[in-house]
């Protein structure tokens, strides 16, 4: 009897005990947020600097010419490997003349370029003669590169790809009714369809003008490898920007869509006259949640699933309807959300 | 020549006045490099400077603030499993380690992080209970707003317009920084 009782009371002490400590925990936590409240404080000059961005702009012009990227680039550029070319003795004096002459060598060849830039062709130092400008300044092309094993008619590429071979001809054949049905297009009967000669590929290349400098281009490597692993790991079957032409409406996203590379094929119209090539690709649309519109929380566009694909949201395209490769970063099971901050384009046109 | 009287170019009063408040705090008044330039006023000289200015530093504080608000609301494995499906990109160098596991930032690393964070945030924020909401969206808000606003400084021309975001971007940074502030590590709330 006497050892339950001093079971309760021990039990009740313990309970108070407890009780105790929680409420000065409370008390404690309110403290610290009062004090943080209090002390805490975002009053640093870095804070304070960007303050002035706006008005140093109006004044100066573009902020990234007084980036210091550049002087700490030199650390790198102008002396290590400056001394590295030297033969070590008295290497300051080599280290000087050696980032002074790859700099006016650099200078001579912008010099030489320019006037080509204008006009398209150069003229030859002292001969007078004029020659056709460097293949790098005309605008380049998308091109279809990595031919897979395999793929030489429609069925084997469809079992190498591990696509319905249903499902692309419906597509192809939707493909070919909306562009023009001339000498030059694609036959509209499925059995003629069937025979033509494809090749499949891996890889698709797309010039992607520079964001505000339109006569340089940096190259997309658009990867569709199918199954097939790339460099030792899983496929790849990257996300592409791809233009609707104003087919549907897809909110803020305007007139372009992200869409999954499935197929990258070329096919010959052997049956015409003209022989026509066709570089075609099979994507996967990538439904926008929301119909495009922003996430109202995050401030993302967000579309649906990699994984999940059907036959429904396939589509042919040509080649040329690829605008650039997009960055879709997972978020769950279903939804993928679009990094339109990837790069200064995709965040200039989407917002 | 006493710095009070060239360099800032006031008059002899006023120069002797700020010279006894800068005494009266205890700061040192010293000659530098710009002193004997005509028309160079030093408070003047700031350069904006991405690299160190965002990339190496607004960016480093947020990405310190950002970890205590993970650890806070316990998303951490969250965001460390968005930052590994990162998928590759041109112009983007996939990050090869997990967040938590990189001790040190160069430039090019943090300017990588910055187009990505936002995105990578968003998606270790998922699904917020009714609790959280409005911390985890004005949280995204303030970290989108200074990706927004670093982006927007690298464009090479301007428009009125694209100053007016940049300052837009500025002030939401400004208005909803606060929900950082428990995160701010300072020698007086250290505990």
């Amino acid at each position: 009897m006497a050892d339950q009782r001093a079971k309760e009371v021990h039990h009740r002490t313990v309970a108070n005990r407890r009780r105790q400590a929680d409420q000065e925990w409370v008390e404690r936590s309110d403290r610290r947020a009062d004090l943080i409240r209090r002390e805490n404080h975002f009053n640093f000059i870095k804070m304070y600097y960007v303050t002035h961005f706006a008005s140093h702009l109006r004044r100066f012009g573009s902020i990234s010419m007084y980036s210091t990227e550049m002087g700490e680039l030199a650390h790198k550029d102008q002396i290590k490997d400056g001394y590295r070319m030297s033969n070590k003795n008295d290497a300051a004096r080599q280290i000087l003349s050696q980032y002074g002459r790859q700099h006016a060598l650099g200078m001579r060849l912008q010099t030489i370029e320019a006037p080509s830039k204008v006009k398209g062709v150069i003229v030859a130092e002292d001969s007078g003669m004029e020659m056709p400008a460097f293949s790098s300044h005309s605008t380049p092309r998308r091109v279809l590169k990595g031919r897979m094993k395999n793929t030489s008619t429609q069925t084997k590429l469809c079992a190498t790809l591990n696509i319905h071979y249903s499902d692309m001809m419906q597509e192809i054949l939707r493909f070919t009714r909306q562009t023009a049905a001339d000498d030059r297009g694609l036959p509209a009967d499925p059995t003629e369809l069937g025979l033509l000669p494809v090749e499949g590929f891996a890889q698709l290349e797309i010039p992607v003008a520079n964001f505000q400098e339109t006569d340089r281009f940096q190259i997309h490597w658009a990867r569709c490898t199918g199954t097939k692993a790339f460099r030792n790991g899983g496929p790849r079957n990257d996300s592409v920007w791809v233009q609707t032409g104003g087919e549907a409406n897809y909110g803020d996203l305007r007139e372009q869509v992200v869409a999954r590379l499935l197929a990258l094929l070329k096919i010959r119209n052997i049956l015409s006259e003209a022989g026509a090539i066709h570089q075609l690709a099979l994507v996967c649309i990538l439904d926008p949640v929301n119909r495009g519109r922003f996430h109202i929380a995050s401030g993302h566009i967000r579309v649906g699933s990699l994984r999940r694909v059907n036959g429904r949201d396939m589509r042919i395209v040509s080649i040329g309807a690829v605008i650039g490769q997009a960055q879709v970063i997972p978020s769950g099971e279903r939804q993928c959300i679009v990094n339109h901050r990837i790069d200064l384009r995709t965040f200039n046109e989407i917002y | 020549m006493p710095y009070s009287e060239k360099a800032l170019r006031h008059e002899p009063a006023e120069a002797a006045c700020i010279a006894e408040y800068f005494q009266w705090l205890g700061v040192k008044i010293g000659n530098n490099v710009f002193i004997g330039l005509d028309r160079v006023s030093p408070a003047d000289l700031h350069k904006p400077d991405l690299l160190h200015n965002i990339y190496l530093g607004l960016f480093k504080h947020v990405m310190e603030w950002v970890e205590g608000f993970l650890k806070k609301h316990k998303r951490q494995q969250a965001f460390d499993d968005a930052w590994k499906e990162i998928p590759p990109c041109p112009g983007f160098s996939v990050p090869k380690m997990a967040y938590c596991e990189i001790t040190q930032w160069q430039g090019k690393e943090m300017r990588n992080l910055g187009r990505c964070i936002s995105a990578v945030l968003a998606s270790a924020l998922r699904n917020p209970d009714s609790s959280q909401y409005h911390d985890f969206k004005s949280a995204l808000k303030c970290v989108s707003a200074l990706v927004d606003l670093s982006l927007m400084a690298q464009y090479r021309s301007h428009t009125p317009d694209t100053l007016s975001y940049m300052e837009s971007y500025l002030q939401t940074f400004h208005r909803t920084k606060d929900i950082f502030l428990e995160f701010r590590t300072l020698k007086a709330t250290r505990t």
